[in-house]
C-alpha cells in the first residue's frame, strides 16, 4: 500500500514543527510507487534548509499533494488515537492560517472506539489543526495531475479532461462518417416458398393475448403491483377517509387543463388524438428543433406543443363518459375523418401555414392575402351565425352600420367562388367545423360590428380578432339596439323584478363594492383606446393643445359609477343621450379623433369621465379650464348615461355620432 | 473477507462471456467507494460483483454532490450508477421525498423501482412508483405513508407535485434517466414546472440539491438546459463510438410482403434466449404477435394503448422470462433491461437513429452477445444509410448461418432475473409445476436446452435475490 503521510501536531505549530511536519511527507515519499519523481528528488534538500523559502516549498508540496488528493480516500488520525477514513472534500489554506484542518465526507471509524456513537457519524465531518495527528492518503497518483496542475485543481477530479473539451452529441462520437449508399444484397428465401402473406392482410387485431398464452404454452401472470412500489395499507383506521380525500383530489386534478402537453394528457388517462405521431416519436425520438419535415410526427408533435394555449382546437376525445369537454374541444367527437380530426389538432398557425385540405382558390386566396381571408373567414362566421340563429323577429335594420354591410357585401362579391358559393348555400355544422371549429359558438355574436367599438375596417392590420372567447362583454351591447323581446324572444322576456335580479348579481362592480366598499377598483379605462387613429401615433399628436385636467380621486368615481350606473343602464339604457352631450365635451379639439377622442395628457379619457364624473364636476372643470361651458343637456344630467363601465362600449350605439366625425375628415 | 460479506445471500453466478464496454474498469471495487454496509449488502445480493466502468466513474463523483452529465452505451450499468450513490445519501428515518427519479416511459418506471428497491433493501428504504395509467388515488393515499425515492414519469408527478402531494423540499437528488429524451420538447416545459418545486438555489450559485442526468444517446446538445439547471456539472463520456462490442447488427432485405416468411425463417434458425421484435405501430404489433403465437411461438405484445394493467403484466412476465418473445412498440425501445435477450428484430425499421441506437441495445446487455437484425425495404434503404452514417456503423447483409459465438452463451442458466421465487411466496400467483412449461415449448425452439424458463431455479427451491445486473 503506497501512502503519503502527513503528520502535523496537536499543538499550534511553529516553523519548526511544521518543517518536521513537511519532513515526515517527503520522508514517507519513496514509499510512494507511483511517480512523482519531482517530489522525490527535492525531498532531502528543503528539509534541512531552515530558511523561510524551504517552508514555503514545502507548504506548496503540501498543497499540491492535498488538492491532487481531494476526492479520494484519506485517513485521518485525531490526538485520541481513533482513525478516520473518508473522502477528502476540502482542506483550509494552511499557508495562511498555518495550521492543516481537513474536510472529509462519508466518515468511518476504523480504528480506536472511545465513541460510543460510532455508527452515528454525520455526513461531513471537520477536523481542526489541533485535533489532527496524521492525515494518511492511500493510492495517490500524481501522473494525471502533472499534465495539467491547474485545470486539475479547479476542476478537481476530471479524470477525462484531456479527451473532451465540450460536450459531444452523437454525430460528434460517430464522427460523420461517409455516406456510403451501396447495392443492398436481397434476401433469398430458402426452402419451400411458404407464402405467410402480408402482414395487413389479416384485419382481425383484436385477441386476447393472456388468453391464449396462457391455453397454448402455459403462461400464468404473476403480476403484483406491490412488488414495485409501496404497498398501500389497507387496514388503516383511516383508509376511508384518506380514499374519499384523495379521490376528491385526483377529480380536481384530472379536470384541470392540460395546456396542450400531450405527455400531460396522457398521464391523466386523456386519450389524445395523435393520429400522425407515433410511439417513435413519443417515446423513442427526440423532437429536433430544426427537423427538416422529414419526421411527419415530429412535426406534429411539435405543433402541438407549440401551441401551448389555453383555448384549444379539438384533440380531445371524450374518454371517460361524463367528462366535461368545452364546446370549443367537441366538434372532433362527430367526425371520423382523419383529416378533419387532424386539421383540428393542429395550431391555428398551422392551418395556415400547412394548407387545410380544400379547394386551390381558397389556398392561393390564403397565400396571397393572409388578411383578406381572414376577414372572410370572419365575414362566413357572421353569415353562419346569423342564418342558424333563430329569432322571432329580425333585428332592426340600422343595428348594422351601413358601411359595414356594404363592406361585407362587396367583400362576398368580390371574393373567390368558393367563398360566395358557401355563402349563398346555407353552410352546415360540418363544413364550418372542418374549417374553423369555434365557428358555431354563440361568441361569434362578438363578430358583430357592434362588437368592435365603431371600428369598421376588417382590414387593418393590426387588429386581431380573438379566435374564440371574446370577452362577455361584447354581449351586452347588441343588445341596446335590440327590443327585449327580439332578443329574449316574444314569450321570455325575464320580468323586471328577474333582471334586476340577474343584473345586480352579476355586476362585478357592484359585487365589489358590496364586498369593501372602500376596496380600490381597476379602472377599466386605463386599458388605451383601440380606435385607428392613436393605433399609430399618440393622440398626443392630434392635439396641439394640452390642457391639463386634475385627476379625480378614483374611489369616488367608482362610488358614483358603480352606485347609480347599473339599475338605471338596466332598465333604459339611452344611448342616444349621451351623445348631445358628448360632442360638446370635445369642441374646439379637431373632430378628427372620431368618437372617445381622449382629451388630452392627464391619464383619463374623457370619454369616460362622464360616465363616472357628477355632471356638475364636469362642467366646472372645464369651466375652469377653457372657460367654456359646456352646452349640457337636462337630460344628459339626470341620467349619467351609463353603460356598465366596458369599454368603449357606449359609443357603438351612437352611429350618428361617428357620421358626425367622420364628415370632417 | 469480513464478517458480513460471508453472511451475504448471493445469486448464481452469471459467467456468460463479457465484451470490454463492462470489464474495461480501473480494478475499483463496491467497497472502495466507502458504501454504507447495508447498501453494500444490497448491492452484493443483488449479484454485482464489480463497479462498471460508468459506475466507477461516476459513483464518487456523485458521492460529493456535484451535479452528473453523464453518457454511456445501452445496458453497462447506468442505473446503478445513480442509484447507488442516491441511496448512500438517504437518511430512511426521515419521512421526506429525498430522491426523484424521472423516467420518460411507465415500464422503465417500474424496472428502475424495481432496481432501487433491491439495491436498497437492507436500508429499509420506501421506494414508490408513480406514472400515469394507475389510479391517481391510490397514488395520493401512497404519499400519506413514508416514501424516500419517487421514480415516475414527469406528467403525473408534476400533478402531485403542484398540488403539494409529494413534496421536493427536502429531495437532495434529482435524477433524469434517458435524459435526452426527457429533455426533448414535450417533456422540458414538464421538467422546468417540477424542478420548481425543488429547493432554491444557494448563495453562490449552486442548487440546494444534485441534478444527475444519465442517457446512452444525445443526438442534440443538452447546453441550454445544462446552463439553466446545472451547476458545474461533471461531465462523463465513456462512448469513444455508439454501438456495443457485443451486437453484431444484420439486415436482410426484403419485400414488404416477404417479412413475415423471413421472420418465420429467422425464428426457425435462430437459437433464441429472449427476443424482441419491433413494429412501427400498435396495429403491426397486434397482428404480428398474432401471427406469431399462431405459428406456435410463445409471444406477448404491448404498445401504448393497451390498458396499462395489460403492459404491466406483459412487462414483468416477460422480464421474469416466463415469455420467450415479446413484440412491441418503441414503447419499450428506451432502457428496458432484460438480460436473457440475445436477438433484436427490427420488423419495421426506425426512422431516428437515436431509436436505432437504442433498441438494438436492448439485446447484448452488460456487456453479453447478441445480434440485431433488420429487415429493411424498399423504402427504408435511405433510412439505413442514414443511421448507419449518424451512428458510424456498419450493419452487414445477413449470411445464411449465424455464428452462434456471436449471441449464443454457453450457460445462460444463472441470467439474472429481476424477482426470484421467494418474492412471489405471499402472491399466490405462482405456477403449480414447472414441468408443464417442458411439454409446451415450441418445437424449433426446443432446440435451445439452455433455455429453461429458470424451471431448474423453481423445482430446486433456489430462492436467492437476482437482479438485471444492469439497464440502460
Amino acid at each position: 500500500m503506497s501512502q503519503i503521510k502527513n503528520a502535523r501536531p496537536n499543538s499550534s505549530g511553529t516553523s519548526g514543527h511544521r518543517r518536521s511536519n513537511s519532513r515526515n511527507f517527503n520522508g514517507s515519499g519513496p514509499g510512494s510507487n507511483r511517480k512523482h519523481n519531482g517530489k522525490e528528488e527535492s525531498s532531502q534538500k528543503p528539509a534541512v534548509q531552515q530558511s523561510k523559502v524551504a517552508a514555503q516549498n514545502n507548504d506548496d508540496r503540501l498543497l499540491f499533494a492535498l488538492a491532487h488528493s481531494i476526492g479520494s480516500k484519506v485517513i485521518v488520525t485525531v490526538g485520541s488515537g481513533s482513525s478516520y477514513s473518508g473522502m477528502l472534500v476540502s482542506f483550509n489554506d494552511f499557508a495562511a492560517d498555518s495550521e492543516l484542518s481537513v474536510i472529509v465526507k462519508y466518515p468511518e471509524l476504523i480504528d480506536g472506539s472511545q465513541e460510543n456513537d460510532a455508527e452515528e457519524l454525520p455526513e461531513t465531518l471537520v477536523f481542526k489543526a489541533k485535533d489532527i495527528v496524521a492525515v494518511e492518503i492511500e493510492h495517490l497518483d500524481f501522473s494525471k495531475a502533472q499534465s495539467s496542475y491547474p485545470a486539475a485543481l479547479s476542476e478537481v477530479s476530471e479524470g477525462n479532461a484531456d479527451s473532451k473539451k465540450a460536450f459531444k452529441t452523437d454525430t460528434d462520437i460517430s464522427g460523420k462518417s461517409q455516406s456510403k449508399e451501396r447495392e443492398l444484397q436481397k434476401w433469398v428465401p430458402e426452402g419451400p416458398d411458404t407464402d405467410l402473406g402480408n402482414l395487413e392482410d389479416d384485419t382481425h387485431a383484436n385477441w386476447d393475448q393472456f388468453e391464449v398464452n396462457e391455453r397454448k404454452f402455459g403462461v400464468k401472470s404473476t403480476y403484483d403491483e406491490n412488488l414495485y412500489t409501496t404497498r398501500i395499507n389497507r387496514d388503516d383506521p383511516d383508509y376511508d377517509r384518506k380514499l374519499v380525500e384523495a379521490e376528491r383530489i385526483a377529480k380536481e386534478i384530472e379536470s384541470q387543463s392540460y395546456n396542450g402537453n400531450i405527455h400531460v394528457a396522457e398521464e391523466r388517462g386523456l386519450v389524445v388524438d395523435d393520429s400522425g405521431i407515433d410511439e417513435e416519436d413519443k417515446y423513442s425520438g427526440v423532437l429536433r428543433d430544426d427537423d427538416n419535415s422529414q419526421n411527419k410526427g415530429g412535426e406534429l408533435l411539435l405543433g402541438m406543443l407549440k401551441k401551448n394555449v389555453k383555448a384549444q382546437p379539438s384533440e380531445l376525445k371524450q374518454y371517460k363518459a361524463g367528462r366535461y369537454v368545452p364546446p370549443n374541444h367537441r366538434a372532433a367527437n362527430f367526425h371520423h375523418d382523419p383529416a378533419v380530426l387532424q386539421s383540428s389538432a393542429i395550431t391555428q398557425d398551422t392551418i395556415k401555414t400547412k394548407k387545410p385540405k380544400e379547394g386551390q382558390d381558397l389556398k392561393t386566396a390564403d397565400s396571397k392575402e393572409p388578411s383578406k381571408t381572414k376577414a372572410q373567414k370572419e365575414i362566413e362566421s357572421l353569415k353562419e351565425f346569423s342564418s342558424n340563429l333563430k329569432l322571432p323577429k329580425k333585428p332592426a335594420e340600422d343595428s348594422l352600420p351601413k358601411d359595414k354591410s356594404k363592406q361585407e357585401t362587396s367583400k362576398a362579391s368580390g371574393s373567390t367562388s368558393k367563398v360566395s358559393d358557401e355563402s349563398s348555400k346555407p353552410a352546415t355544422a360540418t363544413t364550418t367545423t372542418t374549417k374553423k371549429p369555434f365557428k358555431m359558438n354563440p361568441n361569434t355574436a362578438s363578430f358583430s360590428p357592434m362588437g368592435f367599438g365603431g371600428q369598421t375596417d376588417f382590414h387593418a392590420p393590426h387588429r386581431i380578432i380573438p379566435a374564440s372567447g371574446t370577452p362577455q362583454t361584447s354581449f351586452t351591447r347588441p343588445k341596446r339596439n335590440i327590443s327585449q323581446q327580439a332578443f329574449f324572444g316574444t314569450n321570455r322576456v325575464p320580468s323586471v323584478a328577474k333582471q334586476k335580479i340577474l343584473k345586480d348579481n352579476f355586476n362585478l362592480f357592484l359585487e365589489k363594492h358590496r364586498k369593501d366598499p372602500k376596496a380600490p377598483f381597476e379602472k377599466p379605462f386605463v386599458t388605451p383606446p383601440t380606435w385607428e387613429t392613436t393605433i399609430e401615433e399618440s393622440y398626443r399628436v392630434l392635439f396641439p393643445i394640452n390642457p391639463e385636467i386634475p385627476m379625480m380621486p378614483d374611489n369616488r368615481m367608482f362610488f358614483y359609477g358603480g352606485g347609480q350606473t347599473s339599475p338605471i343602464h338596466n332598465t333604459s339604457p339611452l344611448p342616444q343621450q349621451m351623445i348631445p352631450r358628448m360632442i360638446p365635451m370635445i369642441p374646439g379639439q379637431g373632430p378628427s379623433g372620431g368618437p372617445g377622442v381622449p382629451q388630452t395628457g392627464s391619464q383619463h379619457f374623457v370619454p369616460y369621465q362622464p360616465q363616472l364624473i357628477p355632471p356638475q364636476m364636469m362642467m366646472s372643470h372645464n369651466q375652469q379650464r377653457r372657460g367654456y361651458m359646456p352646452p349640457l343637456s337636462q337630460s344628459g344630467m339626470g341620467v349619467p348615461m351609463m353603460a356598465p363601465p366596458s369599454f368603449p362600449g357606449h359609443y357603438n350605439g351612437g352611429k350618428h355620432l361617428r357620421g358626425d366625425n367622420k364628415d370632417p375628415r | 473477507m469480513s464478517e458480513w460479506k460471508k453472511e451475504l445471500n448471493l445469486p448464481q453466478r452469471d459467467s456468460r462471456p463479457q465484451t470490454d464496454d463492462v470489464l474495461n474498469t480501473k480494478g475499483n471495487s463496491f467497497e472502495s467507494f466507502h458504501l454504507k454496509r447495508e447498501l453494500l449488502m444490497g448491492i452484493f445480493e443483488a449479484g454485482f460483483e464489480k463497479p462498471s466502468p460508468i459506475q466507477e466513474e461516476s459513483i464518487p463523483v456523485a458521492l460529493t454532490g456535484r451535479d452528473i452529465l453523464a453518457r454511456a452505451k445501452n445496458g453497462t450499468g447506468k442505473t446503478a450508477s445513480f442509484v447507488i450513490p442516491s441511496l448512500q445519501k438517504i437518511k430512511p428515518k426521515m419521512n421526506k421525498i429525498q430522491s426523484l427519479i424521472l423516467v420518460p416511459t411507465r415500464e422503465l418506471a417500474l424496472q428502475t423501482s424495481q432496481v432501487v428497491k433491491t439495491l436498497g433493501k437492507h436500508l429499509g428504504v420506501q421506494v414508490m412508483v408513480s406514472t400515469g395509467g394507475t389510479l391517481l388515488r391510490d397514488d395520493i393515499i401512497r404519499l400519506n405513508d413514508p416514501v424516500h425515492v419517487l421514480v415516475g414519469t414527469p406528467g403525473r408527478i408534476l400533478d402531485l407535485a403542484s398540488r403539494k402531494l409529494a413534496e421536493f423540499d427536502q429531495c437532495k437528488t434529482f435524477i433524469m434517466d434517458e435524459a435526452d429524451k426527457m429533455l426533448s420538447r414535450e417533456f422540458r416545459n414538464v421538467i422546468e414546472q417540477i424542478i420548481t418545486f425543488f429547493p432554491s438555489r444557494l448563495p453562490g450559485g449552486a442548487n440546494a440539491y444534485q441534478s444527475l442526468l444519465f442517457s446512452a444517446t444525445f443526438p442534440l446538445t443538452v447546453k441550454s438546459f445544462m446552463d439553466k439547471h446545472l451547476y458545474k456539472p461533471y461531465e462523463i463520456n465513456l462512448m469513444d463510438e455508439l454501438t456495443l462490442k457485443g451486437i453484431t447488427q444484420y439486415y436482410a432485405f426484403v419485400e414488404e410482403k416477404q417479412k413475415l416468411h423471413c421472420l418465420n425463417t429467422l425464428f426457425s434458425k435462430l437459437q433464441i434466449n429472449q427476443s424482441i421484435i419491433f413494429c412501427n405501430s400498435t396495429k403491426r404489433v397486434e397482428l404480428l404477435s398474432k401471427k406469431l403465437t399462431d405459428l406456435d411461438y410463445s409471444c406477448y405484445y404491448s404498445h401504448a394503448r393497451m390498458p396499462q394493467a395489460s403492459r404491466n403484466k406483459v412487462f414483468h412476465e416477460f422480464r421474469q422470462g416466463h415469455v420467450r418473445n415479446l413484440v412491441c412498440s418503441d414503447l419499450l425501445t428506451r432502457g428496458i433491461d432484460i438480460q436473457a435477450v440475445n436477438v433484436v428484430i427490427n420488423f419495421d425499421f426506425p426512422k431516428n437513429a437515436e431509436t436505432y441506437l437504442h433498441r438494438i441495445g436492448r439485446s447484448g446487455r452488460f456487456g453479453h452477445f447478441g445480434i440485431a437484425i433488420n429487415l429493411i425495404n424498399w423504402d427504408d434503404r435511405f433510412n439505413l444509410y442514414k443511421i448507419e452514417q449518424e451512428l458510424g456503423t456498419e450493419i452487414k447483409p445477413i449470411p445464411s448461418e449465424i455464428d452462434k459465438s456471436l449471441y449464443v452463451a454457453g450457460d445462460s442458466s444463472a441470467v439474472p432475473r429481476p424477482f426470484p421465487l421467494s418474492n412471489y411466496q405471499n402472491s399466490q400467483l405462482r405456477v403449480e409445476s414447472s414441468s408443464s412449461y417442458e411439454g409446451v415449448i415450441v418445437p424449433e425452439q426446443q432446440g435451445n436446452p439452455r433455455f429453461t424458463y429458470n424451471s431448474t431455479n423453481e423445482t430446486t427451491g433456489h430462492d436467492q435475490p437476482m437482479l438485471a445486473q444492469e439497464k440502460t
